[in-house]
């Protein structure tokens, strides 16, 4: 019997160019901070308790999806044709057409939102656009995961790409979405605390550095489900077929690995959390401010969420090896 | 052999291939397909060492094509022959097809980064575009079309070991079967299930 | 050839491609079929297939063949005699030789037995690498799996002693009974396209057309079917000494303009150098070729593609580069490997300023002032051409049938008599009726035809001979018995007649001499006579294990001039220098030095890859073709890489003690770390060119003609030596050392 071997077909497309990694960790995040703001919204109440934070998040949704759109689009070899997909796009089975609708669908609500907290036009209309905006946050960053593993999908259940298994990149991208959102939100609030005394804009923006710690937190416990959830799926994958057993090879100890446990593991999960417990100690047990360790955090979480998407897309180019016949001696 | 039913198909043949690139030169030749561009390219495992074997991977013109699924403009279409064509008109250089392709037939020009990459481009089967059989644009746009003029794609027709066979479905099922004959066990038919699946996709 | 000539009498394959698909076992040594034959493998892949056919690649390298062998055996370079002769060891000591074969149609077997004796399993082990177990279960495998085919080429004769090595090849094949029936024989793959058709037409330098040698009785045949009286031939030459007296080879012409005359089998230097279809690349001793190249007076260099030759040498002047037409461009009858004949159509007119090499040699006839007689036989056909050649690019059709036709009317040695320009025609069209696996034409007009009429075919209703020496089929089907070439009695009073029931079925069932005069009476009354009698006009007469009138008889080991083992070079040397070979002296003792061994410790081999031909100042113009092979390399093994701190990719330095004086010679190419050679052993292609010594040359090419890809040639660093016999160039075995650049 001969010996199965990978056979990498594929010449890198998407994994040789930084668009496709970008727009997903951008999109991902957009969906993130979509979500957020809308959640601080409707749970600040009547007293608008979180505004600050609502309103950061919202505002940062927009340059956060402009660029990851601009780099989706710049990514095709026709761009022209991409831009005008309403037109070109006709079949509805493949995830690009879905996300295409999708990014269509989340781009006005993001605009709405931004607006009308700048214009402060009042709850109720705020409150619509937020309703609305939590499915397409969730959809967004979820599509981003599809649109990697609905090839698969799509295809027929046919599994060319192992790492690239729907039962597990929507959802990862999903969780890893709320946390790089989550950190961007807290970044920028800590930022924009920073600064608060210096005008009327900052002014109304006042009090989200206290938003700040809260944030680290709930990102804390969105690190651990997303560590969990690589976990299981790593565990699904050592115990998987060929393909499976071949994609963990490689994400644990072959070329990946550096990037998977430096990039992935320390950076989006150990570190961050690491820091957690570092600044909780700081701050509510010895009582010092640790602000500086939220920054280092936040960046952390944001980097490693960039790396994570790296590491799937270029992981998309192991293919389950098309196994040889048999060989007979004849 | 009635045209209507005519289903094309490619036979791998692992166990023939000997790697010797006429193929490749063939098809490039006969297409004219640019520089940096390989619509068929001969993979080699084990190098040197006992077990070496050669398998040369054009587009196999899938059955239920995966690439047809996910192209989102529906630029890749299959042809009632089973042809499996892109237009390039349409296309917008996604690279999604790439990454359904169990194959890695889908091919795309070299760019910059930032710049435009251009529309992809794969094996026709030698069967032109869909554009006029014959047209200037279809030959610059994708090449000769041999089976409009009756004749076997090219690679195939040059193929030294006759490992690499392309016809009609059952003309091709012929020579799988008179070679598994012949050897007692295993065809070498690399990627034909996963191409020609009996069983149903999903 | 002239190891197969030497043993049954033609210098020729005696089987077919095509019949490999009736072989049993397939013997692949020292030849890579999968890049230089790719399409034989077609046959070799189906008797694997339909016959279960067993495998054997016998090479130095895991060639991309030796990956289909079911048997792989890797034998140090140079080193093929020890491993036959340990097979018939084998195949002796164990009662599986064919006696019949061997008392009735061979000729002092007794010799050959006291020479392999000396080769027991583990002396051949110690100097070929090949375990004892192996050399058994190959031998046992070409024993129990019969008919089979033995199939070399350059790896088995470009080695100072490649004619002894192919006759034993000939000799595992006559001990194992495979000679004469279909899926057996002695198949050597010959290499360029019609090169067996340049061979029989009297390409070598010591023999006209048919191999009749150049004697007076050979130049007197000849001239009368040139229609031109001897004395006017013998008044073009110096001297009837000179007439008579071999010229240079390709291999070592250079030598005639370098040496002192003193030292020449003539006069004078050579003063100029023709090169027609020749690419000064492929030749070993680079340095030497650049420095003639330097020295001659004129050189022109006929080809369709700027090759090598026109930027080797460092000089301004007296270097002409003329357009040759290529195949496309001519009518012509071409010979391959099988002995088949095939016409071939010509495509287009010659374009731009390209002449055919018919023209050009018309045209230099006329230029010396003889083309009256050169273009004698071009009779009817000659009308529509002007009077003079110097505008002439292309001939018509049927001079070129002529040409075929005079071939014909002399050719009678070989029976190159049947295969006439009609025939050819005629088998062009019909080419769908013929059977795969027996080259036989079932029904049409050529019904019975052999494809290709190989020769011999001695009338034009003879269908040819695809097999030869096979005697269960009469005469005039193509049954043949060994030729009957060197009289009926050896030396020492033996016969050399087959033994009765042993010749050609329908004939006299005996051995019998070569019809007289046969080769030379152009009314072919005597061929007729034999044909009437069912007897075979050149006799059925014995194969040799003992060729007592050349050197080394019976072939025994000798270690390649540049050995790696001082030891067994003391054992087994080279052999004596000699004087005069081909017009220049030729050393092997003086030049066998025992501590190159130590300073150049690794054995240097060269060869070919699918992708590029010969010198390839075609291949290497061809974008597609660079674009799958673009640069010079050299194959090393991992573990002597890393012993040298080199890895794949790097560039490193080849030095080898290539020039006669021992002057190192070195190249610059990169590194191709795999495991098709063994840790001793580097491999270089030897198809580049336009890079010497580290320095390219590309910038002297003519404008617009540079290849898109030079490098460094191997046979800068190939070492000296050559063939005892026919002058070949030991460019299969040598001594190099590496060092990272
Ligand atoms: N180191 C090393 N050296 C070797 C060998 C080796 O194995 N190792 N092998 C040796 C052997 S076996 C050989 S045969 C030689 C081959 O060496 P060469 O004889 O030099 O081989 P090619 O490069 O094929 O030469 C053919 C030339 O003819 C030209 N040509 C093609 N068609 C025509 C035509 O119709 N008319 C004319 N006038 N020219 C034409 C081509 O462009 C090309 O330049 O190399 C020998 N040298
Ligand atoms: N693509 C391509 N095809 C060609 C040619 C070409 O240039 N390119 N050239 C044509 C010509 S002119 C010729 S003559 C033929 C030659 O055809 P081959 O003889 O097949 O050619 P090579 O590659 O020179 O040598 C064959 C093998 O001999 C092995 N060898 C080296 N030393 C020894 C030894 O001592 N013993 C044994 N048993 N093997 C040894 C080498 O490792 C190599 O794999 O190819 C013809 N076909
Ligand atoms: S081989 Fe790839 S490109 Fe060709 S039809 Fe199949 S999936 Fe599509
Ligand atoms: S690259 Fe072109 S053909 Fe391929 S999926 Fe995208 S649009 Fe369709
Ligand atoms: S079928 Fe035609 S286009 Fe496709 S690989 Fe073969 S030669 Fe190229
Ligand atoms: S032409 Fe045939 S043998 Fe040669 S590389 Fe292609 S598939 Fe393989
Ligand atoms: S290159 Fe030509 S001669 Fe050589 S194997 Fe191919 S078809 Fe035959
Ligand atoms: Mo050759």
């Amino acid at each position: 019997m001969q010996p199965m071997e990978p056979i990498v077909l594929v010449t890198s497309k998407w994994g040789a160019s930084f668009n496709i990694p970008w727009y997903l960790f951008l999109g991902g995040m957009a969906g993130g901070t979509l979500v957020i703001a809308a959640l601080a919204d409707l749970l600040g109440g009547k007293r608008e308790q979180y505004q600050a934070l609502s309103r950061i998040a919202a505002y940062i949704t927009l340059p956060i999806i402009i660029v990851g759109g601009l780099a989706l689009t710049f990514h095709l070899g026709k761009p022209e044709r991409g831009i005008l997909f309403p037109i070109f796009m006709s079949n509805y089975r493949s995830w690009l057409t879905i996300g295409g609708w999708i990014i269509a669908a989340f781009f006005p609500l993001a605009v709405a939102y931004a607006v009308l907290w700048y214009f402060r036009t009042g709850r109720a209309p705020r409150l619509i656009v937020a309703i609305l905006s939590i499915p397409a946050g969730i959809g967004i960053a979820l599509y981003t995961g599809f649109l990697l593993s609905g090839s698969w999908q799509l295809s027929g259940g046919y599994w060319f790409s192992p790492l690239w298994d729907t039962r597990y990149i929507p959802v990862l991208f999903l969780i890893s979405g709320l946390s790089t959102g989550l950190a961007a939100c807290g970044l920028v609030a800590l930022a924009v605390d920073h600064f608060r005394h210096s005008g009327v804009v900052w002014g109304e923006l006042g009090g989200a550095g206290e938003t700040a710690g809260t944030l680290s937190l709930i990102d804390t416990l969105v690190i651990i489900a997303e560590a969990s959830w690589i976990y299981l799926m790593l565990a699904a994958f050592a115990a998987g077929d060929v393909g499976q057993k071949l994609v963990y090879g490689i994400l644990t100890k072959g070329d990946l690995a550096p990037w998977f446990w430096w990039g992935v593991v320390a950076l989006a999960l150990a570190l961050p959390f690491l820091a957690s417990l570092v600044e909780v100690l700081l701050v509510k047990v010895l009582r010092v401010p640790a602000d500086w360790l939220l920054y280092v955090k936040f960046l952390m979480v944001l980097a490693g969420g960039l790396l994570l998407r790296y590491v799937i897309v270029w992981g998309g180019e192991i293919r389950k090896p098309l196994p040889f016949p048999p060989f007979n001696v004849y | 052999m009635a045209l209507t039913t005519a289903r094309m198909k490619f036979y791998i043949d692992a166990k023939r291939c000997i790697e010797c690139g006429g193929c490749e030169v063939a098809c490039k030749n006969e297409n004219n397909v640019p520089q940096g561009i390989a619509r068929i390219r001969v993979v080699t495992v084990n190098e040197g060492q006992p077990g070496e074997t050669n398998i040369a991977v054009p587009c196999m013109h899938c059955s239920k094509a995966p690439c047809v699924a996910v192209c989102p403009v529906d630029a890749l279409y299959t042809r009632p022959d089973g042809i499996v064509h892109v237009n390039k008109e349409t296309c917008i250089g996604c690279g999604y097809c790439l990454y359904a392709c169990p194959f890695g037939a889908p091919q795309f020009p070299k760019g910059e980064p930032f710049g435009a990459r251009g529309v992809m481009d794969k094996c026709t089967y030698c069967a032109g575009g869909p554009d006029e059989p014959f047209s200037e644009k279809e030959r610059r746009f994708y090449g000769s079309n041999r089976i409009a003029e009756g004749k076997l794609p090219m690679c195939a027709s040059v193929c030294s070991t006759k490992a690499l066979v392309a016809g009609d479905a059952e003309e091709v099922a012929k020579v799988v079967r008179a070679r598994a004959v012949a050897r007692g066990s295993g065809v070498g038919a690399w990627g034909w299930e996963t191409a020609y699946p009996t069983g149903p996709r999903l | 050839m002239a190891g197969l000539a030497q043993v049954f009498g033609f210098g020729a394959m005696t089987n077919h491609q095509n019949d490999i698909r009736n072989s049993r076992s397939v013997m692949i040594i020292g030849m890579n079929p999968a890049e230089n034959h790719p399409i034989s493998m077609q046959h070799i892949l189906t008797a694997k297939e339909v016959n279960r056919a067993v495998i054997i690649s016998v090479d130095p390298r895991f060639t991309k063949t030796s990956a289909f062998a079911n048997i792989y055996c890797r034998l140090r370079s140079g080193t093929d005699i020890p491993f036959i002769y340990g097979l018939i060891n084998i195949i002796l000591a164990n009662g599986w030789e064919d006696k019949k074969m061997v008392n009735e149609r061979t000729y002092d077997f007794e010799a050959l037995k006291a020479e392999v004796a000396k080769f027991d399993a583990a002396t051949v082990a110690d100097i070929t690498g090949v375990s004892k177990e192996q050399l058994f279960q190959v031998a046992k495998a070409m024993a129990d799996n019969r008919p089979g085919t033995v199939i070399w080429a350059m790896g088995g004769t470009q080695h100072s002693n490649g004619t002894a090595v192919v006759r034993t090849y000939c000799h595992l094949q006559l001990v194992l009974g495979n000679m004469g029936r279909p899926g057996g024989g002695c198949d050597v793959f010959r290499g360029h396209d019609s090169i067996q058709g340049v061979t029989d037409i009297g390409g070598g330098p010591e023999t006209l057309p048919g191999y009749y040698g150049i004697a007076e009785t050979a130049w007197k045949h000849w001239s009368k079917v040139w229609d031109v009286p001897y004395e006017w031939m013998l008044s073009r030459f110096k001297s009837k000494e000179m007439m008579e007296k071999p010229g240079f080879t390709v291999a070592r012409w250079y030598e005639g303009v370098l040496l002192d005359p003193k030292e020449l089998g003539q006069d004078t230097n050579i003063k100029a150098v023709f090169f027609m279809g020749h690419s000064t690349n492929s030749m070993s001793q680079m340095d030497r070729v650049k420095r003639a190249l330097e020295k001659v007076e004129l050189i022109v260099d006929f080809d369709p593609f700027v090759t090598n030759t026109a930027v080797l040498p460092d000089r301004t002047d007296g270097i002409y580069v003329m357009p040759a037409a290529t195949n496309y461009e001519q009518w012509c009858s071409s010979t391959n490997t099988n002995r088949d004949l095939q016409w071939r159509q010509r495509v287009v007119d010659p374009v731009f300023e390209a002449r055919t090499d018919l023209a050009i040699l018309i045209d230099l006839a006329e230029r010396l002032g003889f083309k009256k007689q050169f273009i004698k036989n071009m009779k009817g056909s000659w009308k529509g051409v002007p009077a003079s050649m110097k505008e002439v690019k292309a001939l018509p059709e049927q001079t070129i049938d002529d040409v075929l036709r005079e071939v014909n009317m002399g050719t009678l040695s070989i029976g190159y008599i049947g295969q006439t320009p009609e025939r050819l025609k005629r088998q062009q069209q019909w080419a769908h009726v013929f059977d795969i696996k027996t080259k036989k034409a079932v029904g049409g007009p050529v019904d019975g035809e052999q494809w290709g009429l190989p020769w011999p075919c001695w009338h034009d209703k003879h269908p040819g001979t695809s097999i030869l020496y096979r005697t269960d089929i009469p005469v005039a089907q193509g049954g043949s018995g060994f030729r009957a070439l060197w009289g009926p009695k050896a030396p020492d009073g033996q016969t050399m007649l087959a033994a009765e029931g042993s010749a050609p079925a329908g004939g006299p069932n005996a051995g019998y001499p070569a019809q007289k005069e046969y080769a030379t009476d152009l009314t072919r009354g005597a061929i007729k006579e034999a044909m009437a009698e069912g007897r075979h006009p050149y006799g059925n007469g014995r194969a040799r294990f003992n060729s007592w009138n050349i050197p080394d008889p019976v072939p025994t080991h000798r270690e390649p001039i540049h050995s790696p083992r001082p030891d067994l070079i003391a054992k087994w040397p080279t052999y004596d220098d000699v004087k005069e070979h081909y017009r220049v002296p030729q050393p092997y003792k003086s030049m066998q030095k025992p501590e190159w061994a130590k300073q150049y410790p690794i054995v240097l081999t060269t060869g070919r890859i699918v992708e590029l031909e010969g010198g390839s100042a075609a291949e290497r113009a061809d974008w597609w073709l660079v674009e799958l092979n673009p640069e010079m390399y050299v194959e090393i093994h991992p573990k002597l890489a890393n012993d040298h701190g080199i890895k794949n990719g790097d560039w490193v330095w080849i030095e080898s003690p290539e020039d006669m004086d021992g002057k190192p010679s070195r190249i610059k190419v990169k590194a191709k770390v795999t495991k098709r050679v063994g840790p001793d052993t580097v491999f270089l292609p030897y198809h580049w060119g336009g890079v010497f010594e580290g320095k390219s040359l590309a910038s002297k090419y003519p404008e617009g003609t540079a290849p898109y890809s030079v490098g460094e040639s191997a046979n800068t660093v190939t070492n000296y030596g050559y063939d005892r016999v026919t002058q070949m160039q030991e460019t299969k075995t040598g001594l190099c050392r590496i060092k990272k650049a």
